[in-house]
Formats: C-alpha cells, sequence, structure tokens
C-alpha cells in the first residue's frame, strides 16, 4: 500500500464502505484504536484503512494461514487431562497492538524503576532487612510468606539482581494510563509468542510493518544469553548457561525449547544434571560438564527435593547447597516470588520511594488489605464493588467477582475474609483497555492486557515489545490462555532517538 | 559433545523412523502382490510379510486389510507405523532445540498426516497412496537431515539408530526367505519381492541383470558393498558412525563398543557366500542380529546409562 492511497482507503472505511467495522462496540474502557466512534487514533490510522479495505475473504484467509503456520511449527502448549488432544495452538489474532513511542519511553522508565527497587527489596529481605525494621511493611506480612526462603539468607547474588527475567502485568486503565497489576518475578513465560507472533504479522502485513517502524524485538534470545552470561563469575570466560525445563509434558515447553534453540543453550531436564562436591555437572555423551549458570524454569518447590518439596522428580538433589556454595547461578534466584506477593504489592509505591527516594512513575491498582482493621471493614461493606483475591493463590483461583456474584456468594467469602483477613486483599473491579480483533471476517473490539519483558544482569534491558493478551470472548476480561485467551503481536513505534532501529528490514 | 538424554532420544528418532518406513513399504507390497502374482505366491509373500512385521499369520475370516490397518494404525501397539512415528516425533519434541526446524516441520507434518488418516472411511482404497506418500515423507526427512543438520555427534546418532534397525530389519526379511524350510520353495517372483521389500529392485537389476536366484539375491543383500540397505554396508555405516562419537573419551566402554562393531564389520567384509547361504546361513544370520543387539547395549551403557563413579573428576 503506497502512501498515495491511504487517505482514499481512510476515508472510505470512514465513510462506512468497508464494512469491516459495523460491530465494533466501544464501551466505557479506554480503546486502543478509537477516540470516538469512526476517529482513529493517528499511530492506528493506518492499520484503520488496511484493515477497512481487505476483503473479509483475505482477512479470513490470512487468519488460517498463521494457525496453520502454528501448528506446523509446533507453537502449541498442552492442555492437561486430554488424552489424544494434549497440544493446541495459541490463538493468535492478526491485527497488532500499537504503542506510539512517547507512551513506550513511559513504560521503560517505569517498569526499570520498579524492578529496580524491587531487587532492592529483595537483596534487603534476605539481608539486613533494614525496611522491616523501619516499619514500612508488617514483619509477618513477609517473613510469614510461603514464597519467602530462608535457604537464601545472606546469599549475595550477582550484580544484586535477584530477578533477572521480569514479565509484568500491565492494563490500561478508563484514562488511558497504564497500571501494572501484578509482577511476575519467578518463571513468567510468553516470550516465544512475543516472537512468533511478530514473525507471522511481518509476513501477514509487510507494508504496514515497513512504514510504521517498528521497533525489534528479534534481539530477545540474544540478549537473554548476555544477561545470563553476565551473571557467571568474572572469573569464567565463557560459563556454560543452560535451561532447566520440567520437561516436555509441561505446558510452556515449546518455550523452552525454543528459546534453548535460539540461544544455542543445552535445554536440560532435572534427570540430566548430577551434583558433586557442590559443584553442578551435566551428563554428556563425552562425561561430566560443569554447569555455571543455570534458567531455570521450574518453580521453586520443584527444584531440589532436598532443600523443597521431597516428592519432585523435577529438579536436582543438592542444588541449593551448590548455589549457596557459590558454584553455580540460578536466574531467577530462588525466594524471589516473595517481592510478587499480592499483598506485598500494595506496599510497592512505598518500597520504591523507601529504596530509591523516587515516586513510582506507574501506579498500582488500589488495594485494600484486609489484615488491616478499616480497610477490612471497607471491604466487607464494599464486597458489591470489589475483587477480592487470595493473597498465596494465583491463577483465577479463590477469588470474588463481587459485581458478577450472587448475594448468597457473597456472604460466604465475607466470612471467609472474616475468618482469615490476612489472607484477602481487594480491588475495585477494573476494566481491560479494548482494541480490534478479528472475528469470522470482520472486527470487533476486545479486552487485552500487555506482558512485557525486562532483563537484569550486569545491566537491564527492557525489549520494545511485549506479549499483549486478548480475552476472546465478548465482553470477557479473562486472557489467560488456559481460559478461552488468545494474543496478539505489539509494535512499539520507533521515536526520534531510534532512527536507525526503524531502519532495520524485516 | 551432548546431553546424554538428547544423545539417546536422537538414536531413538533413526530407529523408530527407519521401522516406520520398512512397515510401509512392506505393507505396501503385500498389499498389491496378488495383483501381480498368483494367489497362492501372493498367500505366501503376505504370511512372510506379516511374519517379518512381528504379527501372527491371517486366520481364516480376517482379512489382510485387517491386519494392515492395525500394523498402521494401531497405538496400543507400539511397532505400528503410526506409533513408531509418533514416538519418533515425541523424541523429537523433547530434543526440538537439537534439530533443525526444517526436520522438526516434515517429522511434524508427517505425523499430522497420519493422524488425519487414523479412522478415515475408505482409507483401504487408498492404502497404497497412505503407504506411498509416508515412504516419500520420510525419504524426504533424511534428505532435510543431510542438508540441513550439522554432521556432527548429534547426526552421528541419528544415523546410528537408523543403521542399526535397518540391520536387523534386513536381516530378519533374510532369515524368512533363506533359512524358512516350510512350505515350497521361493520362486522367482518372491525373489523379486524380496528385493522389493528391501528397496532394492532396481539397484540389484543394474549391478547383476535380471538374474533372480537364490544366490545372487542372498549375496547382494548381505555382502554388496555399495547397496545402502545390504547388511555390510549397515555394518560398515554402523561401525564409522561410532567411530565418530565422543572421540577420546570413555577408555574402557570405547573399547568395548568399537570391538563389537569391528567384529561385525569384518566378519561381513570376509564372509564368503558359502558361509553365508549354506548350511550356517541360519546361525550367520543369527549371530548378525545378536551382534547388533549387542552394540545397541554397549552403545547405551557408554553414552547415556554410564555409571557416574566413572566419571567424577577425582
Amino acid at each position: 500500500m503506497s502512501q498515495r492511497n491511504t487517505g482514499s482507503e481512510l476515508e472510505n472505511a470512514r465513510s462506512g464502505v468497508g464494512p469491516r467495522f459495523e460491530a465494533y462496540k466501544l464501551g466505557s474502557a479506554y480503546d486502543e484504536m478509537f477516540s470516538k466512534p469512526g476517529e482513529p487514533r493517528e499511530h492506528y490510522e493506518g492499520l484503520f484503512a488496511r484493515l477497512g479495505s481487505a476483503s473479509g475473504d483475505e482477512l479470513e484467509g490470512l487468519q488460517r494461514a498463521i494457525e496453520q503456520a502454528f501448528l506446523f511449527q509446533g507453537i502449541t502448549f498442552t492442555v492437561y487431562g486430554h488424552e489424544d488432544a494434549t497440544e493446541k495452538i495459541i490463538p493468535t489474532d492478526l491485527a497488532p497492538r500499537i504503542i506510539p513511542s512517547g507512551e513506550w519511553d513511559v513504560l521503560d522508565a517505569g517498569l526499570k524503576q520498579r524492578l529496580t527497587a524491587l531487587n532492592l527489596f529483595l537483596a534487603d529481605l534476605y539481608g539486613d532487612q533494614a525496611i522491616l525494621k523501619d516499619g514500612i511493611l508488617p514483619r509477618s506480612l513477609v517473613l510469614g510468606s510461603p514464597n519467602y526462603r530462608r535457604e537464601m539468607l545472606g546469599v549475595t547474588v550477582p550484580h544484586g539482581a535477584y530477578v533477572n527475567i521480569c514479565g509484568s502485568d500491565m492494563i490500561r486503565r478508563e484514562d488511558g494510563q497504564y497500571a501494572v497489576l501484578e509482577d511476575n518475578l519467578r518463571v513468567p513465560s510468553g516470550v516465544s509468542y512475543m516472537l512468533a507472533n511478530r514473525d507471522a504479522v511481518k509476513r501477514a502485513f509487510p507494508d504496514l510493518y515497513r512504514a510504521a517502524r517498528v521497533r525489534p524485538v528479534e534481539t530477545y534470545p540474544d540478549d537473554l544469553l548476555a544477561t545470563l552470561r553476565s551473571l557467571a563469575s568474572e572469573y569464567q570466560p565463557d560459563p556454560t548457561v543452560v535451561i532447566l525445563t520440567p520437561g516436555v509434558f509441561n505446558s510452556a515447553y515449546y518455550e523452552h525449547a525454543f528459546l534453548a534453540r535460539l540461544m544455542g543453550t543445552p535445554l536440560v531436564e532435572g534427570r540430566d544434571l548430577v551434583i558433586h562436591d557442590n559443584v553442578v555437572y551435566m551428563r554428556t555423551t563425552s562425561g561430566l560438564k560443569r554447569v555455571d549458570v543455570i534458567y531455570r524454569r521450574v518453580d521453586d518447590e520443584f527444584m531440589d527435593p532436598l532443600a523443597f518439596r521431597a516428592d519432585s522428580i523435577l529438579g536436582v538433589a543438592g542444588l541449593m547447597n551448590a548455589y549457596r556454595a557459590g558454584n553455580v547461578v540460578i536466574a531467577n534466584a530462588p525466594g524471589a516470588g516473595v517481592a510478587d506477593d499480592k499483598a506485598v504489592y500494595a506496599y510497592t509505591p512505598e518500597i520504591i520511594r523507601y529504596y530509591l527516594q523516587q515516586d513510582p512513575i506507574l501506579p498500582i491498582i488500589e488495594t485494600y488489605l484486609c489484615r488491616e482493621k478499616t480497610q477490612c471493614s471497607h471491604v466487607l461493606d464494599n464486597l458489591d464493588k470489589l475483587v477480592v483475591k487470595a493473597v498465596g493463590e494465583s491463577g483465577g483461583y479463590g477469588m470474588l467477582i463481587g459485581p458478577h456474584a450472587s448475594k448468597d456468594e457473597r456472604t460466604s467469602f465475607a466470612e471467609k475474609i472474616k475468618a482469615d483477613p490476612e489472607n484477602y486483599i481487594a480491588q475495585p473491579t477494573i476494566s481491560l483497555s479494548t482494541a480490534p480483533v478479528f472475528v469470522d471476517g470482520h472486527v470487533e473490539s476486545r479486552h487485552i492486557d500487555l506482558r512485557p519483558f525486562i532483563l537484569a544482569g550486569k545491566k537491564m534491558t527492557l525489549t520494545p515489545g511485549a506479549l499483549t493478551r486478548v480475552a476472546l470472548k465478548r465482553g470477557s476480561l479473562v486472557v489467560n490462555s488456559s481460559q478461552g485467551g488468545g494474543s496478539k503481536d505489539t509494535w512499539v513505534l520507533s521515536g526520534p532517538s531510534h532512527a536507525s532501529e526503524g531502519a532495520v528490514t524485516p | 559433545m551432548m546431553l546424554s538424554r538428547v544423545a539417546d532420544a536422537l538414536y531413538w528418532i533413526g530407529r523408530y523412523l527407519e521401522r516406520a518406513e520398512h512397515g510401509a513399504r512392506l505393507l505396501d507390497i503385500t498389499l498389491t502382490a496378488g495383483l501381480e502374482g498368483g494367489r497362492d505366491e501372493a498367500e505366501l509373500i503376505a504370511g512372510r510379510a506379516l511374519r517379518a512385521l512381528g504379527a501372527e499369520p491371517l486366520e481364516a475370516g480376517n482379512s489382510l486389510i485387517d491386519a494392515a490397518r492395525v500394523l498402521t494404525f494401531d497405538r496400543a501397539d507400539s511397532n505400528s507405523i503410526f506409533s513408531s512415528i509418533a514416538l519418533a516425533r515425541e523424541n523429537a519434541r523433547q530434543v526440538r532445540d537439537q534439530i533443525t526446524t526444517e526436520m522438526w516441520e516434515r517429522l511434524n507434518l508427517l505425523f499430522l498426516r497420519m493422524r488425519d488418516t487414523v479412522g478415515q472411511p475408505g482409507w483401504e482404497g487408498r492404502a497404497n497412496a497412505i503407504y506411498q506418500s509416508a515412504i516419500a515423507d520420510l525419504h524426504a526427512f533424511k534428505g532435510i537431515v543431510e542438508g540441513t543438520m550439522s554432521h556432527g555427534e548429534g547426526y552421528r546418532f541419528l544415523a546410528l539408530g537408523g543403521a542399526i534397525e535397518r540391520a536387523q530389519i534386513i536381516c530378519k526379511l533374510l532369515e524368512l526367505h533363506l533359512v524358512e524350510t516350510e512350505g515350497p520353495a521361493i520362486q522367482e517372483f518372491g525373489w523379486v519381492t524380496l528385493l522389493r521389500m528391501c528397496c532394492g529392485l532396481e539397484p540389484f537389476v543394474r549391478a547383476r541383470t535380471a538374474d533372480f536366484r537364490r544366490e545372487s539375491v542372498a549375496e547382494f543383500l548381505i555382502l554388496d558393498q555399495e547397496f545402502p540397505r545390504s547388511l555390510r554396508f549397515c555394518a560398515e555405516r554402523i561401525d564409522r558412525h561410532l567411530q565418530g562419537v565422543a572421540p577420546g573419551a570413555f577408555g574402557q566402554r570405547r573399547t568395548a563398543f568399537l570391538r563389537l562393531t569391528g567384529k561385525l564389520r569384518s566378519k561381513l567384509d570376509y564372509a564368503s557366500l558359502e558361509e553365508v547361504i549354506g548350511a550356517d546361513s541360519k546361525a550367520f544370520l543369527a549371530s548378525v542380529i545378536d551382534e547388533c543387539i549387542s552394540i545397541n547395549s554397549a552403545v547405551h551403557d557408554a553414552f547415556v546409562a554410564y555409571p557416574l563413579e566413572e566419571r567424577l573428576p577425582a
């Protein structure tokens, strides 16, 4: 598409010649594409024109092609509990989500500020605990957390970076402001979909992609490898880095193999590793080979049956001791999860102020802690307006969505809160922003969130791109892939300072 | 240097795919044998093919196509073609980072095609087309391996698995044709079919003209130096691939399996025709199969399941 006819296509789409947008509903949520009905935001004009002028058959053809490509490449996730259909592709929507460079700069500064503070927080919790002595956080909230690992006390980590790979979940509020919904500090996943989606969308809309001057995400594996290598001892000029996977039955296995392939690092399972004299080795055809850095995609509890869950067969016996002896680096560090706890989340603005003496750049969602008496009574009085979450649970379990719950459900949940207030937090019901999605050859709006990926080692890098998750059911706010969610490519546009990046050819 | 588990998986991909290809070819040939040879001859061929694939002989009332269905699609039978392909793919998925995208996509495509055929009504009518397309995909896969994968240790384990499986398969076919004494003597059509089962009809005719006699066919399939499915050729490959794996490592265990492969190789290099098809033919073929099995375990012991005590730093 040349610049010249973009204008007329835009006109056609606006005047309703293209029937693509008839079913596109704007609600109270912030819409990524339209500022008001029929008026696309400036950075969406190209996409708007392209979608408006495409025929339904063309869009469906493109969508089918991408699904087929994913199936052939084996970009699948595992559905538990099915005999033969255990592999499914994650639905990918072809319409990219577009973020202008100005907005991204704010996210970049805000996310780096946040991760810097959280790493300082973790170093403090496993060190002097100054923040607890100063009474910024209640001691019991941190030390009583199931994700607090006493084994980490007094252990120093390279560059003070407990969290090396972070994938925070962001949402966009009704006022258009980005806010942090959750910090994923343990084993965040989804980066392979960011790369696979980019690959697919580049092929589907090459002209649009080139004209938009999208910043590249393709260097992520190189950046990840550089980050992991930077964690090895400086006396180790050529460290052996491996990825530790729970194995082929894990739902994110594709991603583990994908990263191993792109980084050229061995993909090991617990049974491939042995520990001798507090040194980690992998079993190779030429004998035992020493391992220096482990990017583990196994949760803390399953990493070492001697230190954590004794029934785990996914880890390696003695790994924690080797780690504490300083003979191997584990990324992310064990015990990092204590800082992404739902109750700690409420304190993150204070944590940022405490360690950095700065105001947080990115807001969080207002959070009520039921452990505080006054906040608890507010929660109990307003159960019909709030979302209540159990602190220790994730993935939508142990949750009450007040506005959608029946009176009985609310009453019985109130009892649970009263019985164990420390275990609950509450937040106002938030509406995720909406973006265009292909549905049967036309375009409709669906709710989305945003998961950018930050790497922290010797230096901190935010990949200019993200995984945008989509709630594919109309009106739904649930973006999880296990519950009917899909994903889409995320385009971060070049600003004036990214002249060279924008010139990258697809 | 590669992970032991990865080497093991690659080795088994090689074996499973060789097995799948063999199964597809045997069934393809068996289903059409009746069209070319006489009826009795076709029955004998079907009987031998089923035994070569480890299946029970046909009982009255059971049709060949029913037996073929089981041998092709039955997931409960780990030797069926679909099982072999699925197992190869499962292994490939576990070492997805070690094989090329081109290899993975071809294998995955083969699996998806086979899966879509399972239980489809009317597959009987297209059975030959299904087998031929599977064989073509498997050939393509091998070509992709040659052209896209580095010919290093991983490649050698993959090729080693294929060569050992092939030697055992061909040996089994030869046993059924050379040693078997029951029933009528095998006629020309039987020897032609044996060559086709080994994918060797055309190379045989080129090398020895259309002279289909027992001695001539046996000599070709056992002792030919150039035909890639002769026992001698397989033995040479087994030895060569193992020589190239982890050179310098594993002193004693290395000697153990290199001794085995060297023996097998020289046995086939220096065997006389009389030895291999004469009165001792049965013992000779049995010893080749036994030695393949020993090599299989020696390789496993040396590279995969070695005791850690041997390899720990002092």
